[in-house]
């Protein structure tokens, strides 16, 4: 075949550029430390890494939805704990009082009683931040007014959720009406400030049937702050569960992106020198061969 | 048979290499020109006037000298048809992945910032509304990832909106420079025709109109046949760009359905699906509008969707009825004036006055994995869009290096019949002079011979 003079320059040109485009491309991955840079570098590829990154943002989301969910009950179970401490004490003061003793020792037994529901009344109004953890929906105002001897409610019913994972959600929240009583119609069984008022009043008074029967309510009352208190340790289980399944699921699919997007960079410098190698190589060839004419020989 | 006869046969063989030499030369200087053929000359051996028959009985045994019969012009016709048709592929695709490049980068400017992460920090905002509905941050954080969706939306739109117009001020130079080479073709056709009945040598005119025929199909895959008075006819879509002689025109037709290419004379529409034209049309008239059809789509899902949940809802404020988005375009979606005014316009709840309920916020972030554009999901179709233009950005992209790796290797070939090499010519060039020499010592010979006749008999 002829080989003209043109073919010959388009030819060492056309190498050149080739293995010039080659080193940029494998410069980029070696810079960037990605082997996709741009969708058509590997389309399913890509398609791929952009569902891994989407999974990873909503697990980075659902983790801290899950802490949130945590911090809510961790508070909820140490005012729980101190609610259970005060029914214990309030429940040891009124055996003290059913034994017979004068009126100027009942006073203080009394008074401590009152006390602790004042304390109650702080606990109950226990905010993270500025959300008051027993209101249901109603989060934004303090909850438990004290007037005179009763003490008012002003939260709702509201089961407040949160996400930990695609589609599971745990409720983080107990109400006023449960922890404490609060919409009881039913005047044997009072809410719990109330029975501190009237266990308070009873010591005051002497009435022995009615610290018995206050002690009574003051039993039911720990039985069921217990049973909350269990109810939401096996919620916080739940979300630990939750957790530790977020994290397994980051661990895995972050390793998945790094698979798929990620440039193995000791592979891709061993092809970069490569490529070097060859646009050395093809640098020569070009300056020995255009040289080479019978030019150099006709003088 | 006499002396004076040497010195007319070595006067031929003079003038005939220096002929030779002028070609030579002629080679050697455009060996860089584009588009140029190489020459050659063709010897023969001359004999008495050229025609035998004429002699009669004056019969000769020898020759007299020689005769440069024609310049021939080297050209591969056949592979020159086929290099043409490959270069109007490889124009296609050049310019749809031109396009499509840009489209890229419009649709997934990097790939930590696309329609899809947009998206996902979007829904991933009313998550983090819903743990803490009270909380101012997560209001403010809900609009500000709503605005960066819809300016992300809006500007990619605008982007489109852009290629398309560049597309189309693309095809108008194309369109001008298609009724230019067609004016010059048919020139070139007079010139060509005339000189060729003259029997002029029109080579250098037959390299310039084999490059015009050359631009002119890699811009719009037309076909070119050559009738035998020498003249080109090219043919587009079943009509004639150049008739012989006459050149005939297009021109552009720009609407919303798209743009087309058209006969300036009577208006109808050319069909071109090859070439740089071809390329730009299937990039204005089918690829951008795919994909801002798809654009279009999330958009108004998403402004749908939203805005039907968002409205059941009651704000702090007790104002129900509100639309999160307006607009339901790519191009008009945005955040409504009420939310853009006032971040407490954002409800997270359907229950008047439960300010820490955000279960109105879950359903709103839950919508992330509903499948709401058909079977998907709306971050799988905006995934779909950015896997879409990578494959026929990939696609476009290999059949460019296929189509340009087969022109080049047609180019090759051609080039092996019609390239200069300077070596070729440098040797042809001792080859003319050795025998421009030899035909003068010829001609001094009989010179001397003449003058030992003349000398001893005078």
């Amino acid at each position: 075949m002829r080989i003209p003079d043109s073919i010959m320059t388009s030819f060492l040109a056309d190498n050149l550029s080739q293995v010039n485009d080659k080193i940029g491309q494998l410069q980029l991955q070696t810079a960037s430390g990605k082997r996709i840079n741009k969708p058509s570098d590997d389309p399913s590829g890509m398609s791929q890494a952009l569902n891994m990154k989407s999974g990873l943002a909503r697990i980075d989301q659902f983790q801290k939805s899950a802490s949130n969910a945590q911090l809510w009950m961790k508070s909820e179970d140490v005012a729980l704990s101190n609610v259970q401490d005060m029914i214990r004490q309030a429940r040891t003061i009124a055996l003290q009082a059913a034994n017979p003793m004068s009126d100027a020792a009942r006073e203080p037994l009394a008074e401590n009683i009152s006390a602790s529901r004042e304390s109650m009344v702080q606990i109950a109004n226990t905010s993270i931040g500025t959300r008051f953890i027993f209101g249901g929906f109603k989060t934004d105002s303090k909850l438990f007014t004290t007037t005179g001897a009763a003490v008012s409610y002003n939260g709702d019913d509201g089961k407040i959720s949160n996400a930990i994972g695609e589609g599971i959600s745990v409720q983080i929240n107990h109400t006023g009406n449960e922890v404490f009583n609060m919409d009881s119609s039913d005047p044997s069984t009072p809410d719990l400030f109330s029975t501190f008022n009237q266990l308070s009043d009873a010591i005051k008074a002497n009435d022995q049937t009615k610290i018995q029967s206050l002690i009574g309510t003051l039993d039911k009352f720990g039985t069921k702050i217990n049973s909350l208190r269990a109810e939401n340790g096996q919620r916080l289980q739940q979300v630990q569960l939750g957790i530790d399944h977020l994290d397994q699921s980051k661990i895995t699919t972050t390793k998945l992106l790094s698979d798929t997007e990620d440039a193995d960079i000791s592979e891709t410098l061993v092809h970069l020198k490569e490529q070097e190698n060859v646009l050395q190589a093809t640098s020569y060839v070009t300056s020995t061969l255009s040289k080479a004419s019978l030019l150099n020989w006709l003088r | 048979m006499s002396t004076f006869q040497i010195i007319n046969t070595a006067l031929s063989g003079l003038i005939a290499n220096q002929q030779a030499l002028e070609v030579t030369s002629h080679n050697i200087t455009n060996a860089n020109t584009d588009g140029y053929h190489r020459q050659a000359v063709k010897l023969a051996s001359a004999t008495l006037n050229g025609d035998v028959s004429n002699l009669g009985s004056f019969t000769s045994p020898l020759g007299t000298g020689v005769d440069v019969v024609t310049v021939k012009r080297m050209q591969d016709v056949f592979l020159q048809q086929q290099t043409r048709q490959s270069m109007a592929q490889s124009g296609r695709w050049d310019s749809a992945s031109t396009t499509l490049s840009q489209l890229e980068s419009a649709l997934s400017p990097t790939t930590d910032t696309n329609l899809s992460t947009t998206l996902d920090n979007f829904f991933n905002a009313w998550q983090s509304f819903a743990n803490n509905p009270e909380d101012q941050s997560g209001r403010l954080s809900v609009r500000s990832s709503a605005e960066n969706l819809t300016n992300f939306i809006n500007s990619t739109v605008t982007d489109l909106n852009a290629i398309v117009s560049d597309i189309d001020s693309n095809l108008k130079s194309r369109v001008n420079d298609v009724n230019n080479l067609a004016e010059t073709i048919a020139k070139q056709n007079v010139i060509i025709v005339n000189g060729q009945a003259q029997g002029i040598s029109v080579n250098d005119i037959l390299d310039q109109r084999d490059q015009s025929m050359m631009e002119l199909t890699k811009l719009t895959g037309a076909t070119a046949h050559i009738t035998d008075d020498g003249a080109a006819y090219i043919g587009m879509d079943g009509k004639m760009l150049v008739q012989g002689t006459l050149p005939n025109r297009v021109g552009m037709v720009s609407d919303l359905s798209g743009s087309k290419i058209v006969w300036a004379d009577d208006n109808s529409e050319i069909k071109i699906s090859t070439g740089e034209i071809g390329g730009l049309l299937e990039s204005r008239n089918t690829i951008v509008p795919s994909f801002h059809t798809q654009l279009d789509n999330v958009a108004f899902t998403l402004s749908n969707t939203i805005n039907n949940l968002h409205r059941q809802g009651i704000n702090p404020a007790g104002d129900t009825s509100i639309n999160f988005f307006t607009g339901t375009t790519a191009a008009d979606i945005r955040v409504s004036d009420s939310v853009m005014n006032d971040v407490n316009s954002i409800a997270s709840t359907r229950i008047a006055g439960a300010s820490g309920d955000g279960s109105l916020a879950t359903e709103i972030s839950d919508l992330y994995r509903k499948p709401l554009i058909g079977s998907s999901t709306l971050n799988q179709a905006s995934n779909a869009i950015i896997t879409q233009v990578g494959t026929a950005m990939q696609n476009a992209k290999t059949n460019s290096d296929a189509s340009n790796a087969l022109t080049k290797q047609l180019l090759t070939q051609e080039k092996s019949t019609s390239g200069v090499s300077l070596d070729e010519e440098l040797t042809n060039m001792l080859l003319y002079q050795r025998s421009y020499d030899a035909s003068a010592k010829v001609l001094s010979t009989a010179d001397e011979m003449l003058k030992t006749l003349i000398d001893r008999l005078g």
